[in-house]
């Protein structure tokens, strides 16, 4: 069987859509971390009713500046790179989603340091995560 | 009952799991476990999955990774090309871990014979409209550095990417965290829903091609 055939003779499996969430999560344009203490991490956290079990796919928004103009982009993936500046240079922060124990949790981690202070400019905004979850094609329901 | 669920057009192809397999591992005393399946496209592949500590109660995706504190506690990935499919997963260490993996081959193998995913009950039609099947828009292969241009991209419902790190036609998702594996954050498609295009960065020089999916 090829390809193209459609797929309504039952002989393959599709994805089936279970419910979508958008999460955000508001940074502040400055973060400093003093040296020696943990990562920054600013996060937000929800249930999706009917989504303990579920595959997802996730895609980021982000209404600040950071390094390069993102105003209105989406960037696609439950792990991301955010560009912004550290202590005055172009870096990265992270930002990761996940689930677990069936509660989705978005992070945006701002990395310090152990030898001195961290500081984070020109990352603040609302950062939004679009969560769509997806039936297990191994289930019925 | 919304009529834009509606499934039963030809408008767009509906996405066809081309293959789907179900195993188990055990993480080693270093917390990590992997598995490799064989397939036989003779293509790559594009995977993506779900797996579990408590027999599907709750589950993780595979490209999750989760910070506690300043370290990584949880990690996984899945990579796939012409000949495998690789699982990996770090967390815990002696932990049984049940998986299920499914996934794609691009539409421009359409000649690529595809057997029946083989999955019993998932498999049934539901003409049914209350569910949201995801309608498949566009695919295709993207060069690091490529803009592609999509009309009506702002009204796309969801979208995957895959990138092939090395040039050698393996792929991973893009949200598996591959940039932290290579030594940096930062390959990365960016939507412009403004413009009606992705852009392909490739920050850390890394990927060197994408595969797209776009549903609506």
């Amino acid at each position: 069987m090829k390809l193209e055939r459609f797929i309504l003779n039952s002989d393959y499996a599709t994805l089936r859509s279970k419910a979508s969430m958008r999460l955000t999560i508001a940074v502040p344009s400055t973060i400093t971390i003093p040296y020696g203490s943990p990562n920054a991490v600013y996060s937000a956290e929800a249930e999706i009713p009917g989504s303990a079990s579920t595959f997802f796919r996730a895609m980021w928004g982000y209404s600040g500046r950071g390094g390069v103009d993102m105003s209105h982009l989406r960037l696609i993936g439950s792990n991301v790179a955010i560009a912004a500046r550290q202590d005055g240079n172009e870096a990265q922060a992270q930002g990761t989603v996940f689930c677990e124990n069936g509660k989705y949790y978005a992070q945006i981690i701002f990395p310090g340091s152990s030898f001195s202070d961290t500081t984070w400019t020109d990352v603040g905004g609302i950062y939004t995560v679009d969560i769509q979850t997806f039936l297990d094609p191994f289930r019925a329901n | 009952m919304d009529a834009s669920h509606f499934l039963f057009t030809s408008d767009l192809p509906i996405d066809k799991i081309a293959f789907a397999i179900e195993g188990e591992m055990t993480t080693d005393a270093d917390g990590v476990a992997e598995f490799t399946a064989a397939h036989d496209f003779g293509v790559p592949v594009f995977p993506e999955g779900i797996w579990s500590t408590d027999d599907f109660a709750t589950s993780w995706t595979f490209g999750t990774t989760k910070y506690s504190g300043d370290t990584i506690s949880v990690r996984s990935s899945i990579i796939g090309n012409k000949t495998n499919i690789v699982g990996h997963v770090e967390m815990t260490p002696n932990t049984k871990i049940r998986y299920r993996v499914w996934g794609f081959i691009a539409n421009s193998e359409i000649n690529t014979e595809v057997p029946k995913t083989g999955l019993a009950v998932a498999d049934r039609f539901t003409l049914d409209t209350d569910y949201n099947y995801p309608k498949l828009v566009t695919d295709g292969i993207a060069n690091k550095g490529d803009t592609v241009r999509v009309d009506g991209l702002k009204d796309m419902q969801s979208a995957c990417v895959w990138a092939d790190m090395a040039g050698d036609d393996q792929y991973s998702p893009i949200s598996d965290g591959i940039g932290e594996v290579y030594g940096g954050f930062g390959d990365f498609a960016v939507f412009d829903l403004e413009e009606n295009k992705i852009d392909f960065y490739d920050l850390v020089g890394a990927a060197q091609k994408y595969y797209y999916r776009i549903y609506k």
